[in-house]
């Protein structure tokens, strides 16, 4: 027998990633632990969608994405279908597989904060501190991680009924 | 040239001044029925987008009014809004059972295979423990 086929079967990288991720998931929320089950949901409904979607599968950030959503729609169902929805519809189209309108989004960002607020990329470029690598998590995790609950569900608010 | 005058004080501050208690208690009264107002309001528009999953654009400008007045929407009709707002409601209402465990082979081979997959490990550790436990046991024996 060949030496490759005794190996057993290589098992998903997403699901490996997304176990990895799941336990990184606002950590400091009372809600995210093991005995609401939340990260069961957020498992399963992660696993689904990179099933569904093969080519985009799964990307770090998403996760952020789920937890938000299982914070405002509590069935399971419902919130499946809502991150499809954001990832398919909301969001362009190669939002998480390309990743190029993310990068399209931040030099948008910074032509408005040059316009803006130009003192404040001054601040940054004189501390030799680079905004992309800051911006870029904001992007990716639509707001939710770096702000409070508040602030990040108006943003979304916003987002949903005045985003595309 | 013409001096200017002083302004006269108006008789809504003068009664605020005298009943000042009394005032604030209407006020916010009102307030509080306006808020409930445009919570009906609210409601009204969802109830009225309910049986088509989503909302059409001209109701997400009113609610957008809506919560341009009150700062916010209530958590208790996030959900709503956030389900008719995105579609996700009609994409659901389009594909029933898609996410019911029992009616997605995909979904339960998946998790049949994740559930063995841990079996496995779990013995292969296992016989691996007891394969270096009697090792040991041999070796102690031959000493």
């Amino acid at each position: 027998m060949p030496l490759f086929d005794s190996y057993p079967e290589a098992p998903d990288p997403n699901v490996i990633q997304i176990k990895l991720d799941l336990k990184r998931t606002f950590v400091a929320e009372s809600i995210f632990t093991d005995e609401f089950g939340i990260h069961d949901k957020m498992f399963r409904i992660l696993v689904s969608y990179s099933k569904r979607n093969p080519s985009v599968g799964y990307c770090q950030g998403m996760n952020c994405l789920v937890g938000m959503i299982l914070m405002v729609v509590t069935n399971e169902e419902d919130a499946f279908w809502l991150f499809c929805t954001l990832i398919e519809t909301i969001l362009p189209l190669d939002y998480y597989s390309l990743m190029l309108e993310v990068l399209i989004d931040q030099k948008v960002l910074m032509q408005l904060i040059k316009l803006k607020n130009p003192k404040f990329l001054k601040q940054y470029s004189d501390l030799e501190v680079e905004l992309v690598m800051k911006s870029y998590q904001w992007f990716i995790c639509l707001y939710s991680l770096n702000f409070s609950k508040n602030i990040s569900q108006i943003v979304w608010d916003m987002l949903f009924l005045d985003g595309d | 040239m013409i001096a200017p005058t002083k302004p006269k004080k108006s008789s809504t501050s003068r009664f605020f001044k005298r009943f000042n208690i009394k005032w604030r208690k209407n006020r916010t009264r009102s307030l509080s029925n306006r808020a409930k107002h445009a919570d009906d309001k609210m409601r009204e528009i969802l109830n009225n987008a309910r049986p088509y999953g989503i909302m059409s654009s001209n109701q997400k400008i009113e609610l957008l009014k809506l919560i341009q007045e009150e700062r916010g929407i209530p958590n208790d009709i996030r959900r709503d809004v956030w389900m008719l707002a995105t579609g996700a409601q009609r994409v659901k209402m389009n594909n029933p059972n898609y996410y019911q465990m029992s009616n997605n082979p995909e979904r339960v081979k998946s998790c049949n295979e994740e559930k063995k997959s841990f079996v496995e490990i779990i013995r292969s550790k296992v016989i691996n423990l007891l394969i270096w436990y009697r090792q040991l046991r041999i070796v102690q024996l031959e000493t």
